[in-house]
């Protein structure tokens, strides 16, 4: 029971991520202008520098 | 059965220069990954790091080995199998294959001994600087390549008389109209597949719970470049895609594979089409609706370009260029759902411990090296039926050689590429299941070249070396 909350919340991120992941990339190819490409590029890569800096957690796979 | 003498040169020339491209992509993608890592050693400190960089040198050794020697048939390829290309392409062509001799060879060979041997023997420093160079070798010698080819796919700066060709301008030549497009795409298709092998290669020992500080290290460090580079590949691409359209537009009709001078509204991307080139259609095709108006119109509506535009004589083979262009497109769209992925696993500080993800990076391992061949499959048979774009048909650029001759040699170099491709597999395959470990971490370098000859005469000098961590 107490696992269904999280797996929730899991899949909640996991449709945002694919949401978000759909709309970089068609920004990107320039679905909605040059410009537009250019900022959703810069958008992109400054958001995933952010992330690279999160330290992450050491362990067998799961 | 009598065999077309230019369908043999051609099937030749496809697979050798298959064959070929494969090693310079991997060899151009890991020089620039070493010299970031040797880089980071040397501001860090950090064994690992050097462990990495041994590790992934004697793998670079062997592709940039085989990627030299392979690419030196192709030369001789041109004037033996292609005698009227080289001919006629000669005064454009020949000059920039000579410059990249004189700039990026020249300048490989002189750092690639201290790159590959001379860790135990120069200053760090320099060690470092001579990583650099042969990175920028690779990147030169990828720039002139590019020129000659892009010149083939879009030729500027001359003048074409009586089956003489002049060259009226270098710096149009050089810089042709699709250069500058095309080569931060194939640098960035190289660099993608270096991150993408190390990466792999990296989840693989996490998954099996080996060397897993290297593993982190080297998912870490590959991810983060593929998340960077991808997101730019797909950008450079869109942009090329735009300026291929102005340029060459029957390569594109034939990629999206419409035959219609205008498709339906709105158009579907097709992802599996069964072409039928002498009735000008489709016997079957599978896509999403919508997509083809939205990626390639930018509209919801917007009608596609078919290959019927084209006069027939002038068509490329419709059914090579669409699915060079599927699998390239395709495992980018792959790569960009995988780093995204990647981007939500760090987030969720689960990068190293997420199974299903470590194994789909081992999975993709190879993905550059197969998305980066679906490019130039795209870009060489879009190109048919010319050679040279609008200037030389590839028919008749083709050597007055017996179709046996070439047949003779076409086995002959299946057979010894089967061994090449045998041996790095077999070397690669071993390197990795022995870890890095089997690669020294501590590095001997006795500060600089003096010393280490003055150890040799002397044999009493005791090597010095700055101090470690990690």
């Amino acid at each position: 029971m107490s696992r269904t909350p999280i797996s929730a919340w899991r899949a909640i991120g996991i449709l945002v991520t694919t949401l978000l992941g759909v709309a970089f990339f068609n920004t990107i190819i320039g679905v909605f202008g040059l410009s537009e490409a250019i900022i959703g590029l810069l958008l992109f890569v400054c958001l995933a520098i952010l992330i690279f800096r999160r330290s992450q957690t050491e362990g067998a796979p799961q | 059965m009598k065999l077309d003498a230019a369908i043999v040169a051609r099937v030749q020339f496809a697979f050798t220069v298959s064959f070929h491209i494969i090693f310079p992509t991997i060899s151009i993608g890991l020089a620039t990954f070493l010299a970031i890592v040797e880089g980071l050693w040397l501001k860090t400190k950090e064994r690992v790091y050097l462990q990495i960089y041994r590790f992934w040198l004697g793998i670079f050794a062997m592709s940039f080995g085989v990627g030299v020697v392979t690419g030196i048939v192709l030369s001789f390829e041109f004037g033996l199998g292609f005698a009227r290309f080289a001919e006629i392409a000669g005064p454009a062509i020949g000059p920039m294959i000579a410059l990249e001799v004189l700039t990026s060879f020249f300048l490989e060979a002189g750092f690639l001994g201290i790159m590959l041997f001379g860790l135990h023997r120069v200053g760090p420093k320099l060690h470092f600087l001579a990583t650099c160079m042969v990175a920028l070798g690779t990147l030169l010698s990828a720039s002139w390549i590019l020129s000659a080819n892009s010149w083939m796919q879009t030729p500027d700066g001359f003048s074409y008389q009586n089956g003489h060709l002049t060259v009226t301008n270098w710096l149009k030549v050089v810089d042709n109209p699709s250069w500058l497009y095309r080569l931060p795409h194939m640098l960035a298709a190289a660099y993608i597949t270096g991150s993408f092998l190390v990466a792999g290669v990296g989840a693989w020992y996490l998954l099996r719970g080996k060397y897993e500080e290297f593993g982190r290290r080297t998912v870490a460090l590959g991810t983060a470049f593929a998340t960077i580079l991808i997101a730019g590949q797909v950008f450079i691409g869109d942009i090329l895609y735009g300026t291929m359209l102005k340029d060459q537009p029957s390569k594109m009709q034939a990629a999206e594979g419409f035959w219609e001078e205008h498709s339906q509204s709105p158009a579907p991307y097709y992802w599996i089409i069964a072409p039928d080139q002498a009735h000008q259609r489709n016997r079957f095709a599978l896509g999403i609706p919508y997509l083809g108006s939205i990626w390639l119109t930018h509209t919801l509506y917007g009608q596609v370009r078919g290959l019927k535009n084209t006069p027939r004589d002038r068509q490329p083979m419709m059914g090579m260029v669409f699915y060079g262009f599927r699998v390239m497109y395709g495992i980018a769209i792959v790569m960009f759902g995988l780093i995204v992925a990647s981007l939500w696993l760090r987030w969720q500080q689960r990068l190293f411990t997420t199974r299903w993800f470590l194994r789909t990076l081992v999975i993709m391992t190879p993905s550059g090296i197969v998305a980066t061949l679906g490019g130039w499959y795209t870009a060489e048979t879009g190109r048919q039926p010319w050679v040279i774009w609008g200037i030389l048909r590839t028919a008749d650029a083709v050597s007055p050689v017996p179709s046996g001759a070439l047949l003779s040699t076409l086995i002959a170099f299946v057979l010894i590429y089967t061994l090449f491709i045998t041996a790095f597999l077999i070397y690669a395959l071993r390197m990795i299941r022995r870890g890095p470990e089997a690669a020294p971490d501590q590095a001997e370098a006795s500060g600089s070249l003096k010393n280490a000859l003055r150890s040799q005469v002397m044999g009493n000098v005791t090597a010095t070396y700055p101090a470690v961590k990690g």
